[in-house]
């Protein structure tokens, strides 16, 4: 047949085949990362490091000059900020020695102790990927500083994605707002309100139209108000009680009338951009005892 | 040509996202550099499809490996697709400045919604395919337009420098343009 002898139409059929295999059989979770993927993975991290770092910091540089302004009015609120931080620091250390002192009277075992205590552990941003669809980016922390997938990553500000692939001495970061109901692999976020610690919800989707993440299966009696601090409420057993996520901008009806669903305004600036420093996140006893 | 592929591969990554806006009047962008890519496009277009569809696939590779995300090989594939397709239609003829950049910036948009399709498929977004074309696909294209119009003139200059050079080695299979 003429058709099947054109070897260049075969090979590239071919190719064609095996790219789309590929990318079927990698979808999702594979287990284990193998040793020639870790290899790149930190060689070019390490490159990469070496020019976004400093990037970062000339770009920094003159940010500060355009804040120099600002600055005076940001200071005058953070003294008055401090004083508020003065008496609830007092407050806090009286009812955490009481805390203390029930828990040895209640008998807590020492992994109950430490299970709701987090360590952060500082983490630079190496490289960032501005893809739409794959909203992934890389930090300077692996395997060897105690790193493990599904870890969660927090900046300053709130909650900003889990850990998903870990290499040697650098590991990838996928964003929260990469979260989605109609994927296979990503998971929703049980969640709570600060202010309504009886609330529930599960945070599965991010409206990229809004910028806002999608807090459904909320009871209708549910007292979850707009305004609320939406944080995690640790139910999930991944990510652990008490990260801040962002604060809900409007509650209506879900799409059947029975739950409600919530818009959430992420505290964590979710547009990738003057990503420096986050904070990978983990639990006490899981580094006391690895 | 790998080396400078290679150091504009890595640059997308860690030195232009600080260069570059996330937002315009209060709408969100998301502009993807693709220089390397612009390169390699060049390379099909101008100078060699072989070596352009090699540099594809090890570019698109590399950074699915970095990326890893969801799945692995959608811009390999894309990538590769993308520039065989525009060298094999550019084959043979002599190309103009107005044609070459014309089917660069057509290979972006394309590539783009290749591997925004893609994701499509495999369910890992579902981002509206007008909202990314506003948000996503036209602030790329726009850029790396420019990008690809403020390199043709020392690409074509450096390109012709090449040809010389290899062209005596091989002048029975070798075509002046693509071979």
């Amino acid at each position: 047949m003429k058709l099947f002898s054109n070897k260049r139409l075969i090979i590239s059929l071919i190719s064609l085949i095996i790219l789309i295999a590929l990318m079927g059989v990698t979808l999702g979770n594979r287990g284990t990362v193998t040793w020639p993927e870790k290899m790149v993975q930190d060689t070019v991290a390490w490159v990469q490091g070496l020019i976004y770092k400093p990037a970062g910091y000339i770009a920094g540089f003159f940010e500060d000059i355009g804040n120099l302004s600002r600055l005076y009015e940001e200071n005058k609120t953070l003294k008055r900020t401090l004083s508020h931080y003065a008496r609830d620091t007092a407050r806090l250390n009286v009812l955490m020695a009481e805390n203390e002192r029930l828990k040895e009277a209640l008998r807590f075992t020492e992994r109950q102790k430490l299970s709701d205590k987090l360590v952060y552990q500082i983490a630079r941003v190496v490289a960032v990927n501005q893809d739409t669809s794959n909203n992934v980016f890389k930090i300077d922390l692996g395997e060897r500083d105690g790193i493990k997938p599904d870890l969660p990553v927090v900046t300053t500000d709130g909650l900003i994605g889990r850990v998903i692939r870990v290499s040697e001495f650098s590991s990838n970061v996928l964003m929260l707002k990469d979260i989605n109901d109609q994927s296979l692999n990503s998971r929703g976020i049980s969640v709570t309100s600060l202010e309504h610690p009886d609330s529930f919800g599960v945070i599965e989707a991010y409206d990229h139209e809004t910028g806002y993440l999608i807090m459904s299966k909320i009871k209708q009696e549910d007292p979850l108000q707009v305004g609320d601090t939406i944080v995690t409420s640790g139910l999930g057993e991944v990510y652990p009680a008490g990260l801040i996520i962002g604060t809900v901008v409007s509650r209506q009806e879900g799409s059947f009338g029975i739950t409600h669903v919530a818009e959430i305004k992420p505290a964590a600036d979710m547009s990738m951009s003057g990503l420096r420093e986050v904070f990978v996140v983990q639990n006490a006893w899981d580094v006391a005892e690895p | 040509m790998w080396l400078v592929v290679c150091i504009l591969f890595l640059l997308e990554s860690s030195l232009m996202p600080w260069l570059l806006p996330t937002s315009v009047g209060g709408m969100q962008l998301n502009i993807t550099v693709h220089f390397a890519f612009v390169i390699i496009l060049y390379v099909g277009i101008y100078l060699n499809r072989r070596l352009a569809i090699g540099m594809a696939f090890a570019i698109g590779f590399m950074h699915d490996i970095l990326f890893y995300g969801h799945v692995l090989g959608a811009y390999t594939f894309s990538m590769c697709l993308t520039t065989y397709v525009i060298s094999m239609l550019l084959r043979d003829t002599h190309v103009s400045w107005y044609t070459g950049l014309g089917s660069i910036s057509l290979s972006i948009l394309v590539f783009d919604y290749l591997v925004f399709g893609l994701y499509t498929l495999f369910q890992i977004t579902s981002v509206s395919p007008w909202w990314y074309f506003v948000h996503a696909a036209l602030p790329t294209l726009i850029l790396n337009m420019i990008f690809a119009s403020a390199i043709y003139y020392p690409v074509i200059n450096i390109f012709a420098r090449i040809e010389k050079f290899v062209a005596p080695e091989e002048p029975d299979d070798y075509k002046v343009g693509n071979p």
